[in-house]
């Protein structure tokens, strides 16, 4: 923690450690340039950081200052640092904030007694040390007790619903039977606030949530630079796609599940299997789809005879990487989550453990390792820009500090490299924490990927769903994603358009007007959420940017890493053309006694459940494994 | 095929120039590094050692120089089952950062984590500037599960530091392990299987990937 001097010269400087720039940066720093990277905030990640419930609150009340000031422009005079025909280009990057238009909020009040009592409970737990599970009882029991009889009574009704009480009598019956049943056991537990908030750090709520493919290029460039070794997946293992009166349906993905649902008849099942089949070697049949080439997949499925339901899981959840596809785009979609099925698991995706936010750090770790050297809280002032408009330098802490690239995200860039856009584009997002996952259908926690394509006007949203397994929140919470594209005519002043999502998918306290009160009743209860846009405004200004400039991709609203990644390679390949891009580690004789079964680390929390399954993981995974390694081999020669 | 029964991972924190490398190379290689002046290209590094009859694997990961400029990534701190936060007793700076290390340790470590406090650089003698018992008492104060001052010049207390984080954690793993068998029915088994994307077929010649070597 003592602070060094840093070193002056560099052959590369990163600023910002969001996603594509901690890419290039590891990319560099293994190919043995060496690299500086700076950030002006206090964490990794930049807009694709993931952040604890403490965290992500000052996160956005950050956000929600007004920055119109010219706060922090330094004032000390620089002009010494200059060498002849050079001058200096002021960063503000305080000044072109990507992120507008925050709101977050609590759907839970306090729990009622005095706090006082709340933190002894919590003080005796903490050093006793107990696992969660008994600490949630005992806390639970201290907070419900005190309670006025009223509540209590109320209680178990409340956490399914209040709105039971307006039901015809049948219809009661069946929630006041559940009643009976010990609430500890199976009633979802009342949650308020303080009990939420007190978990805080179990969260990691991502500002950019994101899906990996099993045969996309993020998981490929994971494996061979070996920074797969920094994180850990789970399957996204289950998909729901929205039927005809919004109901949500679970989607069968491989051949066993399309056998085993109920949710299909015979013959559907067969024109599915026939589909996806031919889907799998769709290249190789363009009689097949002869004449649709242009027009909608929708039209294409509805000539192989394929509607209703069957078409929702096609088009909204197997094609689900492309928005309103055509038929060849659609095609193209489907193939690529069908080959991506099996090589790890029954899914095609895999979510990051501890959120999305990892994998920045994952990268900036390897480019650590080969040698990068890493500064937060960093901002740059300056950069010096030469007579032949290049970047030499930049100035940060009163330092001048050369370099022969520089690669930065758009907020890092003065304003005289940018340019208005005629369009603006942005990502919106919303990001909840509620008490039960959607359409609960059996006792499994799931990761669940739900695409709620042309959702009125909003473009394909999609969401993302997970809770404890995933390591993003606390036990029986879940954290919901909702991301979505607004092309052209995004206006921040208008109200929240996921708001309406929201309201469909998720009961709050104020929804007791709600028409639907029968499926309102099985709706998760929102907690909490966050709403925010990741706004582009500007355009790089391919006229005055100095050509030793590179300019790294703000998140989009795709599913996966793919537009990501290649982003960066395409930004590496451009600076660096003779260099590999993160090329496979060489092996090494260091130490070769670890022929070992299974190297799966498990958290400590994660250990009791993670041991047991551990014999069918090796065994479920052996075969990707062998595959992935016959792959490596094969490349590594070819190179 | 070696086999073994629990694999750990253990993370070395504390500021720049302590000696973190040098205690972990003189543990797994029985070396002592000269006139390394930062880390270089060293990711992690694997010990097994012996507890009673079980064959335990230390996956040790060192910071990567990443705390030089206080730039640790939470990712460093997620899934280690120990961390060892190491000061230099000739150094009384190294010894003031403590606390803000805890306070890392605490906010992205598992609640759970053993926590080791290490005195580094005994050989120093007459250098010294943190006595022991001031290490102690920090260490008792601060919640550490153990206190222990070392040499990885002269290799006093190396093996017994890694030895007793390799015993512990497999005391603890075991009781775990009884426990785990009643929980387990309560949750559907697969639903928690966890995938690991490292590549088996590199990863095992690469338990040290220095640039230098």
């Amino acid at each position: 923690m003592a602070q060094d001097a840093l070193p002056t010269d560099f052959d590369v400087i990163v600023l910002g450690t969001g996603l594509p720039e901690s890419i290039v940066a590891s990319a560099c720093a293994r190919s043995g340039l060496s690299v500086l990277h700076l950030d002006s905030n206090d964490y990794y990640g930049s807009t694709w950081a993931s952040f604890h419930l403490k965290s992500i609150g000052e996160w956005a009340d950050e956000q929600m200052k007004d920055t119109n000031g010219t706060d922090g422009n330094p004032t000390a005079d620089f002009s010494h640092h200059l060498l002849p025909g050079e001058r200096l280009e002021l960063v503000s990057p305080a000044r072109r904030k990507v992120i507008k238009n925050v709101q977050h909020s609590w759907h839970v009040e306090n729990a009622p007694q005095p706090p006082a009592a709340e933190l002894k409970e919590e003080k005796t737990t903490a050093t006793v040390g107990e696992p969660n599970d008994s600490v949630e009882q005992s806390s639970t029991a201290a907070v419900e007790s005190p309670t006025v009889p009223q509540e209590t009574q109320l209680a178990p009704t409340d956490a399914k619903d209040p709105q039971t009480t307006t039901l015809p009598s049948a219809e009661t019956t069946v929630p006041s039977a559940e009643t009976t049943v010990p609430s500890a056991e199976t009633a979802v537990p009342r949650w308020t606030r303080d009990r939420v908030e007190k978990d805080w750090r179990r969260f990691n709520l991502d500002l950019a949530p994101k899906v990996l493919r099993a045969r996309g290029p993020m998981v490929q460039i994971l494996c061979q630079s070996e920074v797969s070794r920094y994180a850990e997946f789970k399957c996204v293992d289950r998909f729901l796609c929205s039927g005809e009166h919004g109901n949500l349906h679970q989607v069968p993905c491989s051949r066993a599940e399309i056998f085993q649902t109920d949710a299909i008849g015979v013959m559907d099942k067969r024109r599915l299997m026939k589909f996806l089949t031919f889907a799998l070697n769709w290249e190789n049949e363009p009689e097949e789809y002869r004449g649709f080439e242009d027009k909608p997949l929708k039209e294409f499925l509805e000539s192989k005879g394929l509607t209703g339901l069957l078409q929702s899981y096609i088009s909204d959840t197997i094609a689900s990487l492309q928005t309103n596809p055509n038929t060849v785009e659609g095609l193209r979609a489907v193939n690529k989550f069908l080959t991506s099925v099996g090589r790890y698991g029954n899914s095609p995706f895999l979510w990051t453990l501890y959120g999305s936010g990892e994998l920045p750090q994952c990268f900036c770790r390897l480019c650590a390792v080969y040698g990068g050297i890493y500064c937060l809280r960093h901002s740059v002032d300056y950069l010096i820009i030469n007579g032949d408009n290049r970047c030499t330098a930049v100035v940060t802490n009163g330092q001048r500090i050369n370099c022969q690239f520089l690669i930065a995200d758009q907020s890092y860039l003065p304003e005289e490299f940018v340019h208005q856009r005629k369009s603006v584009t942005a990502v919106q997002r919303a990001v909840l924490i509620t008490d039960r996952p959607l359409e609960a259908s059996d006792d499994k926690e799931h990761i669940t990927l739900l695409n709620l394509a042309n959702d009125d006007n909003l473009g394909t949203v999609h969401l993302l769903e997970a809770g404890f397994g995933a390591c993003i929140a606390p036990k029986d919470l879940y954290v919901v994603h909702l991301t979505a594209a607004c092309s052209s005519a995004y206006n921040a002043s208008i109200e929240q358009p996921l708001s309406k999502i929201v309201h469909k998918y998720f009961s709050t306290s104020d929804d007791v007007t709600s028409d639907n009160v029968a499926s309102l009743a099985n709706r998760p209860r929102l907690l909490w959420i966050l709403y925010f846009d990741v706004v582009t405004e500007m355009d790089v200004n391919k006229e005055t940017i100095p050509s030793n400039i590179g300019v790294v991709c703000l998140p989009d609203a795709t599913l996966d890493y793919e537009t990501t990644v290649e982003s960066a390679k395409e930004l590496f390949a451009l600076f660096w053309p003779d260099r590999d891009f993160l090329p496979f580690a060489l092996p090494k004789e260091e130490e070769d006694e670890d022929e070992a079964q299974h190297e799966d680390v498990a958290g400590p929390e994660n250990t009791q459940t993670e041991q047991s399954s551990t014999a069918d993981t090796a065994e479920n995974s052996t075969e990707h494994r062998d595959e992935a390694k016959a792959e490596s081999v094969t490349e590594a020669k070819s190179e | 095929m070696e086999d073994y029964k629990y694999l750990f991972k253990v993370v070395l924190v504390g500021n720049a120039g302590v000696g973190k490398t040098c205690l972990v190379r003189k543990f797994t290689q029985g070396i002592f590094p000269p006139g390394q002046s930062a880390t270089i290209g060293v990711d992690f590094m694997i010990k097994t050692v012996k507890v009673g009859d079980d064959k335990v694997k230390l996956q040790i990961w060192d910071t990567a120089g990443q705390e030089r400029f206080r730039s640790i990534t939470q990712s460093y701190y997620r899934s280690a089952h120990a961390i060892v936060l190491v000061y230099d007793v000739a150094c009384q700076p190294s010894f003031d950062c403590l606390p803000e290390w805890l306070g890392e340790i605490e906010q992205y470590a598992n609640r759970r984590v053993l926590k080791i406090l290490v005195g580094n650089k005994v050989d120093k003698g007459d250098e010294r500037e943190i006595p022991e018992r001031i290490g102690q008492s920090f260490g008792d104060a601060n919640a550490f599960d153990y206190f222990l001052e070392t040499s990885a010049l002269d290799a006093t207390n190396v093996d017994t530091l890694f030895h007793e984080v390799a015993t512990r954690l497999t005391v603890d793993m075991k009781r775990n392990d009884d426990q785990y068998d009643k929980y387990k029915d309560d949750r559907g088994g697969k639903s928690n299987q966890t995938v690991t994307l490292w590549d088996r077929a590199t990863t095992q010649a690469n338990t040290c990937c220095s640039k230098h070597a």
